[in-house]
């Protein structure tokens, strides 16, 4: 894994656009997901009402959030549950390591979880000498390859069924075969008696319910409700911001999440974990444990902007509608949370400034916030962050663009940073090319900018929206985030 | 003081630094739940169920009575040649004419309830291998064709979990109208105790190229048999 930096992201991009076969998987499993939400939305009138309440919900969660963890916890460890509050990575993974030492752990089975995949635990345990197997599908096939998720909620999002069939015939010596229904039974046989053999579920988790000290797990497979029920020690890891006040508000995340993350109503799972096994009981953990981690989470509830990345819960949607996820893929981030919400939170929770310059890497469209179950205003916060990083002076240092592309930058910042020369020349321009202006737009530009006008329309300088925000911004001599400001 | 009440005195002071977020932002921060309509007008939700559920590729067998569901269960058992059936204690429905109607039929029924610890392990493998579960739902949701569970030493969750198929048995009057409604009718004391399940089709993954495919982890089929009454 490269560490994340702007050459890495840069050359990691250059290579996707130009690989045709991943472009095309790309726009194949990404797409129609905005069409996908529309239909169900047009379905479903009372989507957006949902949408506003868990937005609601949420916003309330994490303005009382230390009191929600703390009756949280009450309740969980009144059912017999133990918590464990991780500050950062290494005290999560170590308590697990240290787990599986103490319970002489064989085998592990694991749900999905991003948390872990922060924590980066699996590595952590599979040099203490523990067997790892993720459990979900997609997560099983890119932990044969030795990558990591390129996407959050559907980890092997660029692979085609032929890698996954030379995959599973070459790593299980499996027939081969390209069916997806075939390799999905494949996949179920291997882990079904891994199931009942390992000694230790770790799982993520979508929902922690204050009020009842629940777990609540969203899932397709089935994977994750295994995991929770036939090892006898069961791990859960989840972030300290998944907490919600009452049983009631749920309803709200479950009526939106699914919709919004794959276009079902619901997932064919939801699972709550409610303590132990209790006596007579078939199946089930005996020893339960929670894992709360920290990690960057409480610095971004001390700024009031970043905090609203803290509602995110995890649909992976922002990243389907990104016209820069769909085109450089979630590798490309080298970020453990890939596109718009990782590049919002990837700073806080694992690099420490490493990845400050994922916030340059967008072009401020707003599609994520539309999308977005809970509403992040993921535009603004990118702001926010572009703001900082300059403020800060973090060196952000991109690869050098091809010849002709740095000398028209050079030539932009030169007239661009004298405003008032750059005014009167606009207003000239406009003046000049009024008379071949339509509706305020220009069709034809003389080079050397003709190859715009060749590809789109340019707004005639000095005048409609263009000459508003001029005039906007000499009344504002504020700097650059006067319009992100609360 | 510990590490977590030291860390919730950081987040205290995270949030003290900084006011709350602007009213037309963040929504409105009060605390009382506002109240939405129901999910589906339809009168008919047991209908509705099975218009859903249909469409999630799980199937609906609707009988007027226990006696009814007796036999529609044993004439499935015989058309998918299921060798053997894992069950519990009754709920609502008696299991005890539908358990006779298949024996009767050749095929072994075993009981998973109130499994003492020595007994545990047989019954896992036995439950691994056989060819289906029988357990009744504890309600459903129309509008989403979810059946919802509350496993009990009586009734384990592997019941609806673990064998190939899952035959559920549902009384039609314990449907409600959407996911908002579940917690009124089960109780918060239920949903707190144990571990519930909302189970909304068979088991699936999209991981291939975002094709659907059935069974990957769970049940591959899912029956439900809708008892009208219980008379």
């Amino acid at each position: 894994m490269m560490e994340p930096n702007p050459a890495a992201f840069y050359r990691a991009s250059e290579k996707t656009v130009a690989d045709e076969a991943l472009r095309r998987k790309l726009e194949a499993a990404t797409g129609r997901h905005l069409e996908h939400v529309a239909q169900m939305a047009a379905a479903f009138p009372p989507y957006y009402q949902e949408k506003a309440e868990a937005r609601r919900v949420k916003a309330e969660a994490i303005n009382r959030l230390p009191d929600l963890l703390a009756e949280f916890k009450r309740n969980f460890e009144a059912k017999g549950g133990r918590l464990f509050f991780a500050r950062d990575a290494a005290q999560a993974r170590n308590y697990i390591v240290e787990l599986a030492r103490a319970k002489k752990a064989k085998l592990v089975v694991k749900g999905k979880s991003m948390a872990t995949e922060e924590i980066e635990l699996n590595d952590a345990l599979l040099k203490d000498g523990v067997e790892v197997l993720e459990t979900d599908l997609g997560e099983y096939i890119v932990q044969l390859r030795g990558e990591r998720p390129s996407h959050i909620i559907t980890p092997a999002i660029h692979l085609s069924k032929e890698d996954i069939g030379r995959l599973f015939h070459e790593k299980l010596q499996s027939p081969y075969s390209e069916d997806p229904e075939a390799l999905t039974a494949t996949a179920r046989q291997h882990l079904r008696a891994k199931f009942f053999a390992a000694d230790m579920g770790i799982v993520g988790v979508n929902f922690l319910i204050a009020e009842t000290g629940s777990l609540v797990l969203v899932e397709n497979e089935g994977n994750g409700r295994m995991s929770t029920t036939l090892p006898d020690v069961v791990v859960a890891v989840t972030g300290i911001e998944k907490v919600i006040p009452r049983l009631a508000d749920l309803s709200h995340f479950l009526e939106v999440l699914a919709r919004t993350a794959t276009g079902q109503k619901l997932t064919a799972y939801v699972n709550f974990v409610n303590g132990p096994r209790r006596q007579y009981e078939l199946d089930g953990p005996r020893e339960l444990h929670l894992v709360l981690l920290d990690n960057g989470r409480t610095r971004m509830l001390a700024d009031p902007v970043l905090r609203e990345a803290l509602y995110c819960l995890r649909c992976g949607a922002c990243l389907n509608v990104c016209p820069i996820y769909r085109r450089v893929g979630g590798h490309a981030y080298g970020t453990v949370y890939p596109g718009p919400i990782g590049s919002i939170i990837s700073p806080a929770l694992v690099h420490n400034g490493q990845t400050a310059h994922l916030a340059f890497a967008s072009t401020l469209c707003g599609a994520c916030k539309d999308i977005c179950p809970v509403s992040i205003n993921i535009p603004r916060i990118l702001l926010h962050l572009r703001w900082l990083a300059t403020e800060e002076g973090l060196p952000i240092t991109w690869p050098a663009g091809p010849a002709r592309i740095r000398a028209s930058a050079r030539r932009a910042v030169w007239l661009l940073s004298r405003p008032k020369l750059a005014r009167m020349l606009s207003r000239l321009a406009g003046m000049l090319l009024r008379p071949l202006a339509h509706d305020g737009y220009l069709r034809w530009l003389p080079p050397p900018f003709t190859a715009w006008t060749k590809y789109r329309d340019f707004p005639l300088p000095g005048s409609g929206p263009n000459g508003a925000s001029q005039r906007r911004a000499k009344e504002t001599t504020d700097r650059a985030d006067s319009e992100v400001r609360l | 003081m510990s590490d977590f009440e030291t860390a919730l005195a950081e987040m205290r002071q995270a949030l003290y630094r900084a006011p709350r977020p602007l009213e037309d932002d963040h929504g409105s921060l009060q605390e009382a739940p506002s109240t939405l309509s129901p999910h589906t007008t339809d009168t008919d939700l047991p209908t509705r169920f099975a218009r859903e559920l249909e469409s999630l590729r799980g199937s609906v067998i609707d009988v007027p009575n226990a006696e009814q569901a007796a036999f529609a269960i044993a004439e499935l058992a015989r058309s998918l040649e299921l060798r053997s059936v894992a069950i519990g204690e009754s709920l609502r429905i008696d299991l005890t004419q539908i358990v006779q109607k298949l024996r009767e039929y050749g095929i072994d029924v075993f009981s998973v309830a109130r499994v003492p610890e020595e007994r545990r392990a047989e019954l896992r493998v036995k439950l691994a291998e056989c060819s289906a579960g029988l357990v009744e739902a504890d309600c459903a949701v129309a509008a989403s064709g979810t059946l919802v569970f509350v496993p009990t030493p009586e009734r384990p969750r592997s019941l609806s979990l673990v064998p190939p198929v899952s035959i559920v048995l549902l009384e039609a009057d314990r449907i409600v109208p959407d996911l908002a409604a579940v917690v009124s009718v089960l109780g918060s004391d239920a949903m707190r105790a144990n571990p519930v399940a909302f189970v909304t089709g068979p088991s699936r993954t999209a991981d291939i190229e975002k094709r659907i495919v059935l069974g990957a982890h769970g049940p591959k089929a899912l029956y439900v048999v809708m008892v009208r009454s219980l008379g």
